[in-house]
């Protein structure tokens, strides 16, 4: 663990000094000061944090359907949340506090939603995965919706930037915000590493070990929720982190829980703050996250694949 | 061997055939002829068109085009348009009946073509970024259409030109171009032996909590900065609205930052407030030294290719320079346009943005 703490260091420090202002660390100027100390600084802890969110709960989800395809929106949390910060951007769209907050709540609204009709279409967990599905489906659609309806001179490209995902304009205040939900999300898995060992066993086996699935189950999908929300409330739509970093913590690591999961909070911290630093340095127009998440996490997802893959066979 | 002949010839026939089009399409020329009572225009995308005369009903799918056609006094002929035309609150304003009649029929994702041919216009106005797909199925119903681009000020007063034609207003359209002409002249006659240009950074609120969109080179705020004296910080951007951060910013550090806003919900004067109380922005220049100002808007923001644009390089010229400006009253010069083209007091407008 001591490794991925040191790398990660290091990528925080490299990313404080990196960015469109040369920064003199010998020398600083009033303006490079207030750059630092107000606007990447939070940026650079909010990127972290939320990378760390969105890995776990791709973890969490993996875990929770023993399938290493599931990531933070299988359930619908993105798609509810995006759902909300839509709305918010065409009837509220001045106000960006209300913005985060109708984000993060619909977010929850959505898995909750899931969950609720799961008991309708089957038993356990392919019933969670099919309303999951269904739910996200439904949210989407009603995102599209909304920007055909939006006016094109300023609200469509608001949203369309906002569904890219960016961390752009983060100051302390947002910090504030993301603070308590995603520490709870993250604490919470990271306490849960534990029984989801047992829980990749399978149902029925974690229940003769003594274990109440239907409870785990529960909390883990909170947990889940609470972190993919609040993220995507504060930085918007980022894909492919959440479903990437398990696996490179996986194969760096290996399938043990208690070490997959902090080294999954990690990877994800890592991944994401590295690519937020590519958004917002490499051109003076600030890039969609989303854009570099996905060309790094795509390239990176078939690579892992391909040496799991020759490791298999052999 | 037979092959090869046969492609050569294919090749020299589109040769040919393809010169022979650049041709007839150089030698097309701006050509009126009044014997049918049809006139024949050619328009911005370089075809002629028939329209017959005269012209009462009009459909706009370039809101520019219907926000310049009530300048023009011609905007009760104009029975549908864009989002933007049709809530213009200077329009409402201006011409509260005319505005109510002004139907919605260009939406987002393209124009509605049944709706324009229920209107029946007898001349379609497009903007020369509209799709060709729309031009083609209006052009199916018979319709004449033009195609105008008015983004720069030289292709401004064309435009007003050509309209005047269609609409056979050639005397009005005139003092209108020469108001134009001599006021444009008149700021250019003092800014262009300007060597010491401070660096001027537009920008309009993104609505995303503070990442601000700054215009791209080909955005007409950037010329309107240019003309007036200033250097454009954003001016070598691709395109047109870019989402920019106070780091950039820091990096541009500009002498001065000018803020627009097109909607009355969020004005310029809003954005000003927040971007001199947000503790990231303390330390640019333009913040440190108080030079920040909100672009006056009347319901048209007055930094677009609009009617008002010309309000807006006054405004722009005695902010950039107000050493030079200094006897330039550009409250005066507002009241007197608003009187000579709308006949309305100044007294009635509201204006918000930083004006005195």
């Amino acid at each position: 663990m001591k490794k991925f703490l040191t790398l990660y260091i290091l990528v925080f420090i490299g990313s404080l000094f990196t960015g469109r202002l040369l920064v003199n660390p010998l020398h600083f100027s009033t303006l490079s000061k207030t750059i630092l100390l107000d606007v990447r600084l939070p940026r650079i802890i909010i990127a972290s944090l939320a990378g760390a969110g969105l890995s776990l709960a791709g973890l969490a989800f993996q875990n929770l359907f023993r399938n290493y395809l599931a990531g933070p929106n299988i359930v619908g949390a993105s798609s509810g949340a995006a759902l909300g910060a839509v709305l918010a951007i065409l009837f509220f769209s001045f106000n960006p506090l209300y913005i985060q907050l109708s984000s993060f709540i619909f977010g929850i609204i959505a898995v909750t939603i899931a969950y609720k009709m799961s008991k309708l279409v089957g038993n356990g967990i392919v019933g969670l995965l099919l309303a999951g599905i269904a739910v996200s489906a439904l949210f989407t659609s009603m995102v599209g919706m909304a920007k055909y309806m939006a006016d094109p001179y300023d609200k469509l490209p608001t949203i369309v930037f906002w569904l890219l995902g960016s961390f752009s304009g983060m100051r302390w205040r947002d910090l504030l915000f993301l603070l308590l939900p995603i520490s709870i999300g993250i604490i919470g898995i990271v306490l849960l590493r534990w029984p989801f060992n047992i829980l990749s066993l399978g149902d029925s086996e974690a229940k003769s070990l003594g274990l109440n699935v239907n409870i785990y189950r529960k909390v883990i999908i909170v947990l889940a929720a609470l972190s993919v929300s609040s993220a995507t409330a504060i930085g918007g739509i980022i894909g492919w982190i959440g479903l990437v970093s398990p696996h490179i913590a996986r194969l760096l690591v290996g399938y043990d829980n208690r070490r997959l999961v902090p080294a999954s909070a990690f990877v994800g911290a890592t991944l994401l703050l590295f690519c937020d630093d590519i958004a917002r340095s490499i051109a003076a127009t600030e890039l969609p996250i989303s854009v570099i998440t996905s060309l790094i996490g795509a390239p990176l997802l078939i690579l892992i694949l391909a040496r799991r893959f020759k490791y298999v066979k052999n | 061997m037979y092959r090869k002949t046969i492609l050569r010839i294919i090749v020299v026939a589109l040769t040919i055939l393809l010169s022979l089009s650049a041709l007839s399409g150089c030698s097309s020329k701006q050509s009126t002829s009044r014997s049918t009572k049809t006139i024949t225009i050619t328009d911005f995308s370089g075809t002629e068109i028939k329209v017959k005369q005269p012209v009462q009903k009009i459909v706009s799918m370039y809101g520019l085009a219907t926000q310049t056609l009530f300048l023009m006094g011609e905007g009760d002929k104009v029975f549908g348009s864009t989002k933007m035309a049709v809530n213009d609150a200077f329009i409402k304003l201006a011409y509260p009946d005319v505005s109510k009649k002004m139907k919605l029929v260009t939406s987002p994702n393209g124009s509605n073509v049944e709706e324009i041919a229920k209107i029946n216009p007898d001349l379609v106005i497009a903007a020369f970024w509209n799709s060709e797909q729309v031009k083609k199925q209006l052009g199916n119903l018979k319709i004449p259409i033009i195609t105008l681009n008015m983004e720069t000020p030289k292709n401004y007063i064309k435009s007003i030109e050509i309209l005047s034609k269609i609409l056979n207003d050639e005397q009005r359209a005139r003092s209108i171009i020469d108001y134009y002409n001599e006021n444009m002249q008149k700021i250019l006659k003092k800014t262009n032996t300007i060597k010491n240009k401070p660096k001027v950074m537009l920008v309009e609120y993104s609505m995303r909590s503070k990442s601000l969109k700054v215009p791209g080179k080909e955005y007409f705020q950037n010329t309107i900065i240019n003309m007036a004296g200033g250097e454009s910080v954003s001016n070598t951007l691709p395109g047109g609205w870019n989402i920019v951060n106070v780091e950039q910013v820091a990096k541009w550090n500009p002498d001065i930052i000018i803020t627009v806003s097109y909607s009355l919900k969020y004005t310029s004067e809003d954005l000003k407030k927040t971007i001199m109380n947000d503790v990231a922005w303390k330390n640019i220049r333009a913040v440190k030294s108080g030079k920040v100002y909100a672009m006056p808007n009347d319901g048209e923001s007055w930094d677009y290719p609009a009617p008002k644009w010309i309000l807006g390089l006054y405004w722009m010229a005695k902010t950039i320079h107000p050493e030079i400006f200094g006897s330039l009253n550009v409250k005066e010069e507002a009241a007197n346009f608003y009187k000579k083209f709308y006949n309305l007091d100044i007294d009635k407008i509201k204006i918000v943005g930083d004006l005195n």
